[in-house]
């Protein structure tokens, strides 16, 4: 069964990107724009989350909290990924298990991306 | 004289062995002839020595010795050094040197010369007087120049005695008469008498010491020593500095009143704060302007325009008239005013003659002398300028005809001043100005000693015309000097006409006139008094023969029944009588004659005809006589005034005890009858005549009674008169005193405006300055306030003032911290600073207002300065929201630029590992260079972004405590992530929390960390070290890589530094990261360096200070590791 992929972010292009990226790596990749739905996502969950923190109309931080603090989504690994620069520290604030900064290498993503895959 | 000072003048007992008088003669031009004229009247045996001391000519062998020689039997020697000056020898100088005497013997010294003059007299004298004192005597003869002078005064001072030539002898008199005037002459004369004074002075000295009085004039009190000593301290001290101003102004003030000279040197002790008499001698002769100074004090110059308002109508109506209608009209009017100081007295004469003159058609010239003491005053005088005060009584119409305006000050006009001529004078000594119609001396007796007073008023006679008017002040009388003045008016109008005859000669010579300071030569003294006497014409000198020889013995008297002329044999009727010599017609007359002559003279004087008395008998002795008188008053004088009285006698004198009954008995009954007759009328005479005379007897004993009380009423009239005068002088010193006080008191007026502007400068300021300013007293009650403060907070003075500061508008400054601030303002002299208030006002809205209080310093007010500073605020605030907006709009514009290069960036990677899969070798090369190229993009905007943020540098920094330890795991982890090859271990820890901005401290980390793996291609660790040293936190970064070469390590930090040699493709960016975190570090107050080896790699360093030391509650394992931490 091919390991499932959602990735949050508002920039198309982006997203589009990281897809074929990640589908040239063999990961069923689903894309999500709808903050709302992403934080109501059905089950099954899929294998790792990938989740902008500068959401249009929402703050990707402030979603993975909320993710990591329900039981439902606790277990769900999330690599945050942000163009802001001093992010520091964001992991032990959220919670998440990676943050990526853009722009960013694609050896060292689909590395991150692996490492959460296992 | 103990316990005096020792001012000079005190002669030092002479320590010499064997003393004899050295006479010291010093010559100038025309000097030697005069020394020869004086040596041949001296013997050769004066028991003197005689030093001729001459101003030879330097360059010519000197005769001297030779030419004196031929006069004299005395032995003539050029004076060598150190030769002994033996009595009955003569000494001469030699050229070229200057002759000093030292215990007797001649020392020679190079000439000096003060100023180019020669003052080799001065210098010998000097010498002379130190040496011999008392017996050493100069003497001056002809010479120009003023050498000499100051040795004759030397001389005088050490007790000796002085001489000096004539002026008429003298050939150049300008020498000797220098000395003269400085009144330090005992004797002047020709080289004659001079050489006869020496002879006398010699057998003095041989006999026994010369009383020095003999040769001393007897007016100067400031000469014998041994005068002064029997003096009182108080008029010895007076003595003593009447000598000292003689000696430096050369004016003798000894005929001033002592009280005046008393006051005024206490007026001088007082400004100069001299307690002590003494003291103050000192001062007068040590301090240079002191005796200039005391002598201004003395010489009183009170005076002002039309001073005594009366005395120019006095003058219109009374002399002016009459002296136009006497004097001749051609001259001009002659008037004198002695002591006429700055010449206000003057002007105002010739103003007043000048108005009195427009009611005339005719024009008169008139001259006025007007002189004084005082040089500086008549040097004021003669300018003719006065001060707008002092001008400030005379009516404008008299300012505009008489004076203009010149500089602010007026002057007199030209016409005026022609008229009027100023010079120095000494009323006491120089000779007085003659042929007056008007003298007018007003306030200058006063000063003087009564029987100076009497002098002048003698001078003044001489001085004036016949019908010449004098002028006294207001208390001023002529004295007892009624036979030279009558007095006009009434007793408040000191006005005097002159009598024309006069029982007394009419010039007595000046007042402290001796021969040392006579001006004039006897023949011209005798001329003085002579001329007016004469009056000219030969005819009246042979009248006066005949009168004399064929003249009945006759008498003239004056209307106090003096005698003032006696003609012709009066002898027989007049008899001296015993007692106090008078020339009273009653107390000269004999007894026998006395009663008739009294009851003409009654007679005459109702009648005013002559009357006769014939048949009176006379009896002298053993004579009778019959005697005629006939008294006639005389014409062309004031009816009454003056009586010639003329004696006859009508038979041959016969025996007075003619016995009338030794006549033959005959015609007995007859004659019986008719010598009964007669006896008994003879009988009856006799009784009656024995009656009258008990009768006169007693009439002039009452007479006599008045004439005491009259006299009594005289004396006490006197003394009155010298307390009016004392009154006056004190009035004048007052009035002086006044003067001053106006000048003080135009002084602080002016210090007044000047304080005013000062004030209204000030006020300008506070009212003009856009800040709220307030006055608060020591109440906190509002003084007053600027036109700022009312503008400010739109309030009124009214709502303000005199209101408690904490009570203005709605109470908005009633807070009690700043009532408590403003409170210690004036007690502990603090300031209030910046103490900021905000409310809502009614009127203005909302405010900032920052209050900022100060002392005034000298007052208890308190300046209180309110600044609105809202807007100041509100403008910060706005500028702050704009850093945060720039802040943010750079957050997005790095976001939206990163997330297209995020797309292309993937992109060419997944190109590039397709092409590298395909084999495609040039598809990937070209992605390659692509893929670096956009990598430098990245690394370009993050660090132009870091950069701009940097510079602007006003973001505020967010300092906070933070777990260094932790920080640098997280940075660590996140680093992890981009790198495969590298693994990154974190050595030791700190302690300790730290105080700084966490981002930044981050943002550091990122960059050390980067670079770390960035350089080292070809390693695979990265050492990260923490440790706590010297109070800082140390954070390394140590790589294995290229290293930097050390020539470059200095310039790491530095704005836009690379390592570009090596592989300069591989390590793209601006070079701003370094430059970037050292900013940061420092300020943070860290230092931040790198240690490296090329090609052994680098290690990066930085500190952060470790600021207070708390501990926070941790583990236990925490704290014993930060224990361990300090111990190490």
């Amino acid at each position: 069964m091919l390991k499932r992929i959602l990735i949050v972010e508002d920039d198309g292009a982006i997203a589009e990107m990281v897809q074929l990226m990640l589908q040239g790596e063999g990961y069923d990749v689903d894309m999500q724009t709808d903050v709302q739905m992403a934080l109501n996502m059905q089950e099954p969950l899929p294998d790792l989350l990938l989740l902008d923190i500068r959401l249009s109309g929402a703050d990707g931080a402030a979603i993975c909290r909320q993710l990591k603090s329900q039981e439902r989504t606790r277990h769900l690994p999330i690599i945050l990924i942000s163009a802001m620069p001093q992010t520091v520290g964001i992991t032990r604030e959220t919670g998440a298990e990676a943050f990526l900064a853009k722009p960013f290498a694609m050896q060292e993503f689909l590395t991150l991306v692996a490492h959460y895959m296992k | 004289m103990k316990n005096t000072v020792p001012v000079d003048g005190l002669p030092q007992a002479p320590s010499l062995p064997a003393a004899f008088p050295i006479v010291g003669i010093g010559a100038s031009a025309g000097g030697l002839e005069a020394f020869r004229e004086v040596l041949r009247f001296l013997p050769a045996d004066t028991g003197m020595a005689y030093v001729f001391v001459q101003h030879l000519d330097p360059t010519h062998e000197s005769l001297l010795p030779a030419l004196l020689a031929r006069v004299t039997p005395m032995v003539v020697r050029e004076a060598n050094p150190q030769m002994v000056v033996e009595a009955n020898h003569v000494y001469v100088i030699t050229p070229n040197t200057d002759l000093h005497l030292m215990q007797g013997r001649l020392t020679l010294h190079p000439e000096t010369k003060t100023r180019g003059q020669h003052l080799s007299i001065d210098t010998f004298l000097c010498s002379l007087a130190e040496d011999r004192t008392t017996q050493a005597i100069g003497v001056l003869l002809s010479g120009m120049a003023s050498d000499g002078t100051a040795g004759l005064e030397a001389i005088k001072a050490h007790g000796g005695i002085t001489l000096a030539q004539d002026a008429s002898s003298a050939s150049y008199s300008m020498m000797p008469q220098h000395a003269i005037d400085t009144g330090c002459v005992d004797f002047i004369g020709s080289p004659e008498e001079i050489a006869r004074e020496l002879l006398r002075i010699s057998r003095q000295f041989s006999g026994q010491p010369l009383p020095k009085a003999q040769t001393t004039q007897t007016t100067t009190p400031a000469t014998p020593s041994a005068r002064e000593r029997a003096l009182p301290e108080q008029e010895q001290a007076l003595v003593q500095m009447l000598r000292l101003l003689r000696q430096k102004t050369g004016i003798d003030f000894s005929a001033y009143k002592t009280t005046t000279l008393t006051r005024r040197m206490q007026h001088r002790m007082a400004a100069l704060q001299i307690e002590s008499v003494a003291a103050y001698l000192i001062a007068l002769r040590d301090r240079p302007d002191e005796a200039h100074a005391l002598q201004q004090d003395i010489l009183i110059g009170v005076t002002s325009f039309f001073r005594d308002p009366m005395t120019c109508p006095l003058l219109t109506r009374a002399v002016f008239p009459r002296l136009l209608e006497t004097t001749s009209l051609r001259a001009p009017l002659r008037v004198w005013v002695p002591g006429c100081s700055t010449g206000e007295e003057v002007y105002s004469l010739a103003i007043c003659w000048l108005e009195f003159l427009d009611t005339y058609a005719e024009k008169r010239p008139i001259q006025l002398f007007g002189t004084d003491l005082n040089l500086q005053a008549i040097e004021y005088a003669r300018k003719g300028r006065y001060s707008p005060e002092a001008v400030a009584a005379l009516s404008p119409a008299r300012l505009e005809r008489f004076f203009q305006l010149v500089n602010g000050q007026y002057q007199i006009n030209t016409s005026i001043r022609e008229c009027c001529l100023f010079a120095r004078h000494n009323l006491l000594r120089d000779p007085p100005f003659s042929h007056l119609d008007l003298l007018s001396c007003q306030n200058v007796l006063i000063y003087l000693q009564p029987t100076v007073q009497q002098k002048l008023i003698q001078i003044f006679h001489y001085a004036l015309n016949p019908q010449g008017v004098l002028l006294l002040g207001a208390s001023e009388t002529i004295r007892t000097a009624t036979e030279l003045f009558t007095q006009e008016g009434s007793h408040k109008q000191p006005l005097y006409r002159k009598k024309t005859t006069s029982t007394r000669p009419a010039f007595v010579g000046p007042v402290s006139r001796s021969r040392a300071e006579a001006d004039t030569t006897p023949e011209e003294e005798h001329r003085m008094y002579e001329e007016p006497l004469h009056e000219g014409a030969l005819q009246k000198e042979a009248d006066s023969l005949l009168l004399d020889r064929y003249a009945p013995a006759s008498l003239v008297i004056d209307a106090e029944m003096e005698i003032c002329h006696f003609r012709g044999p009066t002898g027989p009727y007049l008899e001296p009588m015993a007692g106090k010599a008078s020339l009273n017609l009653f107390k000269m007359v004999r007894e026998s004659l006395r009663l008739e002559l009294r009851t003409a003279l009654h007679q005459a004087r109702k009648s005013g005809s002559p009357v006769k008395r014939t048949g009176l008998q006379m009896s002298d002795q053993s004579l009778v006589q019959d005697v005629a008188l006939e008294v006639i008053p005389l014409k062309g004088r004031e009816t009454g005034r003056a009586f010639l009285i003329l004696f006859t006698r009508t038979d041959t004198s016969t025996p007075a005890a003619t016995p009338l009954q030794e006549e033959p008995s005959t015609e007995r009954g007859k004659r019986d009858g008719k010598e009964r007759r007669l006896r008994q009328l003879e009988q009856e005479l006799v009784a009656k005549r024995e009656e009258m005379h008990s009768m006169i007897e007693e009439m002039e004993a009452t007479n006599e009674e008045l004439q005491a009380a009259n006299e009594e009423i005289l004396s006490s009239n006197e003394e009155l008169q010298s307390l009016n005068e004392e009154l006056e002088t004190s009035k004048e010193e007052i009035q002086a005193s006044n003067e001053e006080l106006l000048v003080v008191n135009q002084e602080l007026v002016q210090r007044n405006t000047e304080l005013q502007r000062a004030r209204l400068y000030a006020e300008a300021i506070v009212e003009t300055i856009r800040e709220p300013l307030l006055i608060l007293d020591a109440d906190l009650r509002v003084q007053s306030a600027n036109r700022a403060f009312y503008q400010s907070f739109e309030t009124t003075p009214a709502a303000t003032e005199q209101h408690q500061f904490f009570a203005l508008g709605t109470g908005q400054w009633d807070i009690p911290a700043l009532r408590t601030l403003l409170e210690e303002v004036l007690p502990q002299k603090h300031s209030l600073m910046d103490y900021e208030v905000e409310h809502t006002f009614p009127e203005i809205g909302h405010k900032i207002i920052l209050l900022n209080a100060r002392r005034i310093e000298g007052d208890a007010l308190i300046l209180l300065a309110l600044e609105d500073i809202t807007l100041r605020k509100q403008m910060e605030e706005e500028k702050q929201m704009l850093l945060e907006q720039r802040e943010d709009f750079l957050g997005i514009a790095s976001h939206e630029l990163k997330t297209p290069i995020t797309t292309i960036k993937g992109y060419t990677q997944m190109l590039q590992q397709r092409f590298t899969r395909a084999g495609d070798e040039q598809a990937t090369t070209l992605l390659n260079r692509m893929n670096t190229q956009l990598d430098k993009l990245i690394r370009l905007i993050g660090e132009l972004l870091d950069l701009t943020r940097m510079e602007a540098g006003q973001l505020p920094w967010h300092n906070v405590a933070f777990d260094l330890n932790l920080l640098v795991q997280d940075t660590v982890e996140a680093m992890a992530y981009t790198t495969e090859q590298h693994q990154i271990h974190i050595e030791g820890m700190v302690p300790l929390p730290v105080v700084a901005d966490r981002e930044r401290i981050e943002q550091v980390l990122l960059n050390l960390l980067s670079n770390a793996i960035k350089y080292s291609p070809h390693a695979d660790t990265v050492l990260v070290h923490l440790s706590v040293e010297q109070g800082s936190a140390r954070i390394s970064v140590q790589d294995f890589g290229i290293g930097i070469d050390p020539a470059k390590q200095n310039q790491l930090f530095e704005r836009f530094f690379r390592v570009s040699d090596v592989e300069h493709e591989t390590f793209p960016g601006l070079g701003l990261g370094l430059y970037i975190a050292a900013q940061i570090i420092q300020r943070q107050g860290g230092q931040i360096w790198a240690e490296s080896q090329q090609n052994a790699g680098s290690t990066f360093v930085f500190t952060i200070p470790l600021t207070l030391v708390v501990v926070p509650e941790q583990g236990q394992k925490e704290k014993h590791d930060a224990e361990k931490n300090t111990h190490r």
